[in-house]
């Protein structure tokens, strides 16, 4: 579904990626996890249009859509939870969903899909009315992933849910993505928090200094020595 | 009863001054609020307006055809000026597109006083104007014209941006732009809506302008393009009520101050003392956000 093949994308002179290479399958969670400056978000942003690639190719559903501006690659079915939530600070909560409901055609195919975001968060419907800035960090997450699921994307990338959050609203947000695992979403995640990354995964890749250094299936991940010891802080066995 | 009579007079030829200056401030506001830029070339936009007005009004002595042509000509230089500068230098640091804006506007005003002359043209519409009488009080048509129409269409754009999807879109664009992008926010579109409305809240100023006044130059915009940098400085950078309520508020004060203190200073300085004291009171302007 998708495929970023061999994606370089420079900040000046610095290589942020150099060669990425990633894909998605159809009903698919799939984890990007890695340090802080190793390139997670550039990675989201080269896919959702954000940054230049420089060389490689980013394919979605069969279509090369290397050069196609943001809005058009959110129309072909790419929803977008950035980093730290972006919310419309002084929109209301269901203002900041109408705008991601860029596809709905009428009125009444917004009110539906208003209602199905509402059902999955019911706090989110509680406070529709209120400014987006108003919103506590966990909420301020619902909303940004339910604005996402406004346009009823066909993949969702998500840019570290977890950030800034409290560990139980972090359980909250990951019971949220699991839910949306289970209903069939197609998923790329992007994750310090290897944990709980782990948790929702499929597949795994490891991210380091703008290079995939490892890529497993989730199990096999776990007990990867280097996973183990530097993401998942497990203690070093002595010989 | 005089005095207050006199004063009364006054407030209401500021307000109608002022909503010239918040008609203006609307288009300026607008394109601030999403791009971020100081919209100088607004003010050729104005010029533009003005002279459409006069040219098809003198041809067809039809004021509405006078007012749609306005709003034509101003809307698509508007739309020409976003796609062929402000799109195109979105990346680039803010004093360039700057720069090119005030060069653009210097451009049109030479170019209308090359071709319609340097002086002044009559403006008025045959059987427009004169005067409502109660009592005591006489109130100008033309400017009551001007209060009701900024009134209107303050009100109209307000509620197109509250309450469609479109300008729901804009005033996301405007908070995150590169979120609304990556959220399916076709900004070209969004861009050249904002410009075309805009613009064409400066074709009617233009009008209420030479109407008010009795007459247009190629300058006319050069008085009115900072009263309007001032009125959303002090409504506030993006802020479509507070460019309302600034432009009102400018009005007045300046016919006040004019009214009453004219021998201290010329007219013009006053605009600067009311923002220099706003800014000092209230330095995000009237209904402008601490950023």
């Amino acid at each position: 579904m998708l495929a970023v093949n061999d994606v370089h994308v420079y900040y000046g002179t610095i290589a942020a990626l150099r060669g990425v290479t990633v894909k998605v399958d159809e009903g698919e969670v799939v984890a990007v996890i890695g340090r802080n400056g190793a390139g997670k978000t550039t990675l989201i942003k080269a896919i959702m249009g954000l940054v230049n690639v420089v060389k490689g190719s980013v394919v979605f559903d069969g279509e090369d859509i290397t050069g196609l501006p943001p809005w058009e690659r959110a129309k072909l079915g790419l929803g977008y939870v950035p980093e730290g939530r972006r919310l419309f600070p002084y929109l209301t909560v269901e203002e900041n969903l109408i705008v991601g409901a860029h596809n709905a055609r009428s009125r009444e195919e917004i009110k539906k899909r208003l209602e199905e975001v509402y059902s999955l968060f019911p706090r989110l419907r509680e406070r529709r009315g209120q400014l987006a800035r108003t919103l506590s960090g966990g909420e301020a997450q619902m909303l940004a992933i339910a604005r996402s699921l406004m346009a009823r994307p066909k993949l969702i990338l998500m840019d570290e849910p977890s950030q800034g959050l409290a560990p139980i609203v972090v359980d909250e947000i990951f019971n949220k993505i699991m839910e949306l695992k289970r209903e069939g979403h197609s998923i790329l995640l992007v994750e310090q928090n290897v944990k709980k990354a782990l948790e929702v995964a499929d597949r795994v890749y490891l991210l380091e200094t703008g290079k995939i250094v490892i890529e497993l299936p989730v199990e096999e991940a776990k007990n990867h020595p280097v996973i183990r010891e530097v993401y998942l802080g497990a203690k070093q066995r002595y010989k | 009863m005089g005095a207050l009579v006199e004063g009364l007079a006054h407030i209401i030829s500021g307000l109608a001054v002022g909503s010239i200056y918040a008609a203006m401030a609307l288009g300026l506001t607008l394109v601030y609020g999403l791009l971020k830029i100081l919209h100088i070339a607004h003010a050729g936009v104005f010029v533009v307006g003005a002279y459409a007005a006069y040219i098809a009004y003198s041809a067809t002595g039809n004021i509405a055809i006078a007012v749609l042509a306005s709003i034509a000509a101003t809307s698509v230089y508007g739309v020409i000026l976003a796609k062929s500068i402000y799109l195109p230098l979105m990346d680039k640091p803010r004093h360039i597109p700057l720069m090119l804006s005030i060069a653009i506007y210097l451009l049109t005003e030479e170019v209308v006083a090359n071709v319609f002359g340097h002086y002044p043209k009559g403006f008025r519409f045959h059987g427009f104007g004169g005067s409502l009488n109660w009592g005591v009080l006489r109130i100008d048509v033309t400017g009551l014209t001007a209060i009701l129409v900024t009134l209107a269409s303050t009100l109209a754009l307000w509620l197109l941006l509250k309450r469609t999807r479109i300008g729901i879109s804009s005033q996301a664009l405007s908070q995150d732009m590169e979120t609304a992008k990556a959220l399916g926010v076709n900004v070209p579109r969004v861009v050249y809506i904002n410009f075309a409305l805009g613009s064409a809240f400066a074709g009617i100023a233009a009008i209420m302008y030479g109407l008010y006044y009795g007459s247009i130059s190629p300058y006319m915009g050069d008085v009115v393009a900072y009263k309007a940098l001032v009125v959303i400085v002090l409504g506030g950078f993006g802020s479509v009520m507070g460019a309302l309520l600034g432009g009102l508020i400018l009005g007045v004060a300046e016919e006040l101050l004019t009214a009453y203190f004219s021998y201290i200073l010329p007219r013009e300085a006053y605009a600067f003392i009311v923002l220099i004291v706003l800014l000092i009171l209230r330095p995000q302007g009237l209904l402008g956000r601490r950023v």
